[in-house]
């Protein structure tokens, strides 16, 4: 209600419960005015907000003792999608209450997060997996929580081409060597790490209803008996249409936009082969949406496709491209590469706090905007949220943690190339969060973990080092601060000059 | 979904209907605890812990009484009296409201320019008055939903509201300058 109508309806109350009051509008009007004039700014904290949000949610689950309700996901409008099959077509109907009722518990995907706790230490054996020498790296920020550094510089001169080339040094590459001033406790003996439970439907109903299929003269799926629906992947046939891919196995859904029935701005460049064409294609800087802009039609299609977002904080934008920018120099500015796609996350939570990648960003729901078509064409990062939990040994060792900081990962290859110098960037105080890391079991199959983690905000860097890295993410588990090498880095060998 | 669905599925266990709950009352509770404490890290401290209680409480709820905002709000004021009744030297105090000066609470500083003009007139009034006049004129309550707040009718919310009203108006020259002179700025 706006102002004036709010003071017309207070008015018109306060004269029906006191005629006489109608007599001294000139008066009322504006102490009503003047009330609302004053009126406090009270708008609460959305970071607070959500964190709050979150706090309940997992307070009313233990209450609940772990029977949720099943995810808001498959509460998509699924109804009827074709999938065509070299000709023949297969009609799969995935009615929300025919698929409800058939699957049993044990095969349900669930989205919203769970946590079973296991009573035995160690559960999960070693957080580093079946072999310490392989690992499978993180699932985004340079695979492996290394910082993201530009290495595209060498410390090695390079010849320039063609007669009467000219010799140009390259720029230095300096190691950045990350140290936060202030203090640090560590004095957890034990933290408890979760296990994702990948989703299963090996004895579903929906593996029996596609290995029923005959698949006419092509192939009969009958003559495979015990078979198992590992993924299904949809699509749309409209214009502007998604294609849904569903991994059971992992227990993972992406959408994605169905590229055959999106418009290709490059198709007439490669057509007409017109000069500059994909020059005056690329993306301006006043095309860029603002954050608001993103993340309302990222809010958007969550709702209207029922993607919950239980467990997950509020939207941010991602701001990678960014941090590069306002780093870079007057004349890379000037011939700046803007992206075609913004990226919202929606950060994962769990016990009020967020979980990271190693790499430093947060891992959650991915939402990537389309700059030009101002749609959202893909959502990733939708995994099943059942986690089981156990004790392994804190990390209380202070210079242990510094020391895996001053690198910019827990991860330790052994000494680096003694040459190479260093710079200090300066990074604040942690806060608590989890780190997401994924290890390999015996077949090479990788198994998430969320380890409890300190996350140091990268503050002050260097102008002569490039790093687009956010923050510097160290578990707090003891067993992940062991030596990765086997040996000292060999040192780097002169090329052709 | 109504909203009486909604405390029907909380109160039998479901976190997702709650969840949704807190996301329609949570701006509106915050702001009624901060026009009472006048403290933004206070009123986030507050409103935690009045939606805790309130999933604690959920299942008390009668079917005849699933009315959740003025079950919600009586938490959230009866959340802010104990804050500043648990301390000795406002055994009497029932918002920030009663408490003279400056340094007895933190208050944040942008607020006291804001309620500069108001201040004089609100600290005059005895709670209920005054939780009257913000729900409605700051929070634009309904009278039948402040009356169950407060714990009186809605006749008698508006006839205290309308006395209220002819006490402020009785500074008339004072206020209608301050009026004038936000008009020019």
């Amino acid at each position: 209600m706006n102002t004036r109508s709010h003071i017309e309806q207070l008015l018109a109350e306060l004269y029906a419960a006191d005629p006489t009051l109608r007599e001294r509008e000139g008066v009322l009007r504006p102490l009503l005015q003047e009330l609302l004039a004053s009126k406090p700014d009270a708008v609460m904290d959305p970071a607070f907000r959500e964190l709050v949000r979150q706090r309940l949610l997992h307070r009313a689950r233990s209450a609940a003792g772990g029977q949720f309700s099943w995810s808001a996901f498959f509460n998509m409008s699924m109804n009827k999608y074709i999938y065509t099959v070299g000709g023949a077509v297969i009609a799969i109907l995935f009615a929300i209450p025919i698929l409800t009722s058939l699957t049993r518990p044990t095969a349900e995907l669930a989205f919203t997060p769970s946590i079973e706790k296991s009573s035995a230490e160690r559960a999960f054996g070693s957080l580093k997996g079946s072999t310490e020498s392989s690992y499978v790296g993180g699932r985004g920020g340079g695979g492996g929580g290394a910082p993201a550094i530009d290495v595209s510089a060498t410390s090695r001169p390079q010849s320039g081409g063609g007669g009467g080339g000219v010799t140009m040094p390259a720029p230095e590459y300096l190691m950045p060597k990350f140290v936060y001033g202030g203090d640090l406790e560590l004095t957890d003996a034990k933290v408890t790490v979760l296990r994702r439970t990948k989703g299963n439907l090996s004895q579903g109903a929906l593996s029996r209803l596609v290995g029923s299929f005959d698949l006419g003269s092509m192939l009969n799926l009958k003559s495979f008996p015990g078979m198992s629906v590992w993924s299904v992947s949809l699509a749309q046939d409209r214009e502007y249409g998604y294609s849904v891919f569903v991994d059971f196995a992992e227990g993972g859904v992406s959408v994605m936009q169905n590229w055959q029935k999106w418009p290709n701005p490059y198709a007439a460049c490669s057509a007409t082969n017109a000069p500059n064409c994909y020059e005056n294609l690329r993306i301006r800087q006043e095309q860029l949406p603002s954050d608001g802009e993103v993340i309302a039609a990222a809010d958007v299609f969550l709702a209207e496709h029922g993607i919950s977002r239980d467990g997950y904080g509020a939207p941010e934008i991602m701001k990678d491209w960014a941090i590069a920018y306002e780093r870079a120099s007057s004349t890379e500015r000037a011939n700046w590469y803007y992206p075609e796609q913004v990226m919202a996350v929606y950060p994962m939570v769990i016990d009020g706090l967020p979980v990271y990648e190693e790499g430093g960003q947060k891992a959650g729901i991915m939402v990537a905007y389309d700059v030009r078509a101002k749609r959202i064409t893909s959502v990733t990062g939708l995994m099943t949220r059942q986690y089981e939990s156990s004790s392994y040994e804190g990390q209380t060792d202070v210079a242990a943690v510094r020391a895996a900081l001053a690198r910019g990962s827990w991860r330790d290859y052994g000494q680096m190339d003694p040459n190479l110098r260093s710079a200090e960037v300066a990074v604040g105080a942690p806060q608590r969060g989890w780190m997401r890391t994924t290890i390999p079991d015996s077949i090479g199959m990788g198994t998430e973990l969320l380890v409890p983690a300190l996350v140091f905000p990268i503050e002050q860097v260097p102008s002569n080092i490039s790093i687009w890295q956010q923050s510097i993410v160290l578990p707090l588990a003891r067993e992940l601060y062991t030596s990765q090498s086997n040996g000292p880095v060999m040192p780097l060998i002169d090329g052709p000059r | 979904m109504s909203e009486q669905e909604l405390i029907r599925l909380a109160q039998s266990g479901d976190a997702g209907a709650f969840g949704r709950l807190y996301e329609s009352y949570a701006d509106p509770i915050y702001a009624f605890i901060y026009y009472k404490t006048h403290h933004r890290e206070t009123a986030e401290d507050l409103t935690s812990r009045v939606f805790m209680k309130a999933l604690e409480h959920i299942g008390s709820l009668t079917p005849a009484e699933r009315a959740f905002r003025p079950w919600i709000y009586t938490i959230a004021r009866n959340a802010v009296i104990d804050h500043y009744r648990t301390r000795r030297e406002h055994a009497d105090i029932s918002d920030a409201w009663d408490i003279a000066g400056d340094d007895d609470i933190p208050r944040d500083a942008e607020l006291r320019m804001r309620l500069a003009t108001v201040q004089e007139y609100l600290k005059q009034l005895d709670p209920v008055q005054r939780d009257i006049v913000l729900l409605r004129v700051w929070q634009d309550l309904p009278y039948e939903q402040i009356a169950a707040i407060v714990g009186k009718t809605p006749d008698n919310c508006k006839m205290i509201f309308s006395r209220v009203v002819r006490r402020m108006r009785a500074d008339l020259a004072v206020l209608l300058a301050l009026a004038l002179i936000r008009l020019h700025l």
